[in-house]
């Protein structure tokens, strides 16, 4: 380690204070959701100007908002379709890429090449490129307002194909062609073998379509905007628009909206980070 | 052949019954999710390339072939060439903004230690958080009137800002949203690049008399050129299809200042019920996002 000169010194702490600087602005907007949705709904604005320490830490708190939201508003039932909607998703999402990943790294068969470079093509497809003629399609089929709108389009995808491709092709081939070799099926080696080995994997990918799911907005405000079907985006987003002057429900909402991914976030961010990096950009 | 005694492998039964399982089995194991590709991915975006050339909406049946029709008229249309220059100009701004402070956050936390791994998991955290939460906190922050930020301006002497509800700055502040939802993703993708770059070749840049700008510049910026690149495509073609604070803040307003194509494409099909014109709009948007990434993965090309 060489000695710090001044300079050194100066230039640590413009580093430290503009991450502390950008942590705020990061941090503050959250920070306001939670301590306005816990003030009584008279005291949200009283301290919004001039900026004091009241405007930041509330005299009182109430779940007042909250039980609100929840019981004169109906909010449970947008949050239980989420919940469902992102849990088949998952479920589904996991099993389905899994195996087509399984396939493209280990299983030898023809057309393969064109089968994955399709794969590939469909992971530069972003939705909402594709939202408003998918919906044709939907409402062709009978689809729209039903959860099953919000669930199929959501399973397969090229992202996560890769993302499981990359992880068994790490593991060795000596280990499929013994297996093979000892006449245990193909889905005997994947559910036995393979699949209990990428359980990192299988944790990044659920992450990122739980996510990808509970915060989509585009597709369900087009193919699910029905009361009974409504996801917690569009239900957050209508309560806004038809009860303008709620704010102690709308910032209750807005903190339901952020806290289920957030708690999820905290804990495993590290298989998000390993879902982001295993993803990208190899090949 | 004559080596499996005149039998040929393609005629032993029991060889035969392991080889078409063995394909059943592949079969299952490729067939859900290719499908489910096929129907909610390829047959869309061509439906969209298809639909361009009718005219009148699918739900009455009636469809028409119309040509270019579609495309001319929106060229001939004031609105649709005005929301072309405000995505191109939200586009030229957010995306290069973005991914400079993603590069520069990035760098800040690439190293291992306790703090960096901290404040790596703030820059991250708004991944967690929706842009419609973002778009809805952020409207209700930026409120001219009782938002807070105007009292933080307040605090150091700067006047009450109109924010959305003004022309001029109705850009700004989407944009503002954009990166505070944004940057901590793409920094992501460049700090998995960054900490791919080995310890022995940033020591032996050291020892050779590099400082730290140099470092940046000509040894951690060349070996993450494919982080970088994924990421400049990846992000270009997000914010090109922007809608979502469009359609949550500003409708496109104030005077069209933020309407961006995607919000327009969505209010033609869906309450314009002209999907035919709709269709075109993507369309063009999508050959205009592959367009803009064919020329930044020529620029970006790693040369060795």
């Amino acid at each position: 380690m060489r000695k710090k000169t001044p300079s050194d010194m100066i230039l640590l702490v413009i580093k430290y204070a503009f991450m502390v600087a950008y942590a705020i602005f990061l941090l503050l907007p959250v920070y306001y959701a939670f301590v306005s949705s816990l003030r009584p709904a008279s005291d949200i604005f009283k301290y919004a100007a001039p900026l004091s320490l009241r405007t930041l830490v509330p005299e009182k708190y109430t779940l007042e908002s909250f039980r609100s939201l929840f019981v004169d508003y109906g909010f449970l039932m947008p949050l239980w379709n989420t919940a469902w909607v992102c849990f088949v998703t998952v479920v589904f999402g996991i099993l389905i890429n899994a195996m087509a990943g399984f396939a493209f790294a280990k299983i030898r068969f023809r057309t393969k090449t064109f089968w994955f470079t399709l794969v590939i093509v469909t992971m530069m497809i972003p939705f909402e490129a594709i939202a408003i003629p998918l919906y044709s399609l939907v409402y062709n089929l009978n689809l729209v307002n039903t959860r099953t709108a919000l669930i199929l389009p959501a399973i397969a995808n090229g992202t996560y194909i890769f993302l499981f491709k990359n992880s068994y092709e790490d593991t060795p081939h000596s280990l499929y062609e013994s297996a093979m070799l000892e006449g245990a099926s193909k889905f005997m080696i994947f559910r036995r073998i393979y699949l209990p080995l990428s359980k990192p994997i299988m944790v990044s990918a659920g992450l990122l379509i739980f996510f990808y799911q509970w915060q989509s907005y585009m597709w369900p405000l087009l193919a699910a905007n029905a009361s009974n079907v409504q996801v917690i985006q569009i239900a957050q987003s209508v309560f806004q628009q038809e009860y303008a002057t709620l704010w102690g429900e709308i910032f209750a909402s807005i903190v339901v909206t952020i806290a289920v991914p957030l708690a999820f976030f905290f804990p495993l961010q590290k298989y998000y980070k390993l879902g982001i990096s295993t993803s990208g950009m190899k090949e | 052949m004559s080596r499996n005694n005149g039998i040929s492998p393609g005629y032993n039964p029991e060889i035969r019954k392991f080889k078409i399982r063995s394909g059943i089995e592949t079969l299952v194991f490729v067939v859900p999710a290719l499908l489910l590709l096929i129907i909610f991915k390829i047959y869309p975006i061509l439906l969209s390339f298809f639909g361009s050339f009718f005219t009148e909406s699918f739900l009455t049946g009636k469809t028409l072939f119309v040509g270019f029709e579609n495309y001319v008229s929106l060229f001939r249309d004031s609105i649709f060439i005005n929301s072309l220059i405000v995505t191109l100009k939200f586009n030229l701004i957010t995306t290069p903004v973005q991914i400079v402070i993603a590069l520069i956050l990035a760098l800040l936390v690439s190293k291992p230690s306790r703090t960096s791994s901290t404040f790596r998991v703030i820059f991250m955290m708004p991944i967690a958080i929706a842009l419609t939460s973002a778009c809805m906190l952020w409207n209700i922050m930026l409120n001219p009137n009782q938002g807070i930020v105007n009292s933080i301006l307040g605090l150091v002497g700067i006047d009450a800002q109109p924010f959305f509800t003004s022309k001029t700055q109705a850009m700004m502040s989407m944009i503002l949203i954009c990166n505070w939802r944004g940057c901590g993703y793409w920094m992501l993708y460049l700090l998995t690049g960054i900490q791919d770059v080995s310890q022995s070749v940033l020591e032996s840049a050291r020892i050779d008399g590099a400082g730290r700008l140099r470092t940046i510049w000509s040894i951690i910026l060349p070996m993450i050129k494919r982080s970088m690149m994924f990421v400049v495509v990846s992000d270009t073609i997000s914010n090109l299809l922007m809608f979502i604070p469009v359609h949550m803040i500003t409708l496109g307003g104030p005077e069209g200042s933020t309407d961006l194509i995607m919000y327009e494409a969505y209010k033609t099909g869906f309450v314009y019920a002209d999907f035919g014109k709709s269709y075109a709009m993507v369309s063009l948007l999508i050959i205009f996002a592959f367009a803009v990434v064919m020329v930044e993965m020529k620029l970006l090309k790693p040369k060795y």
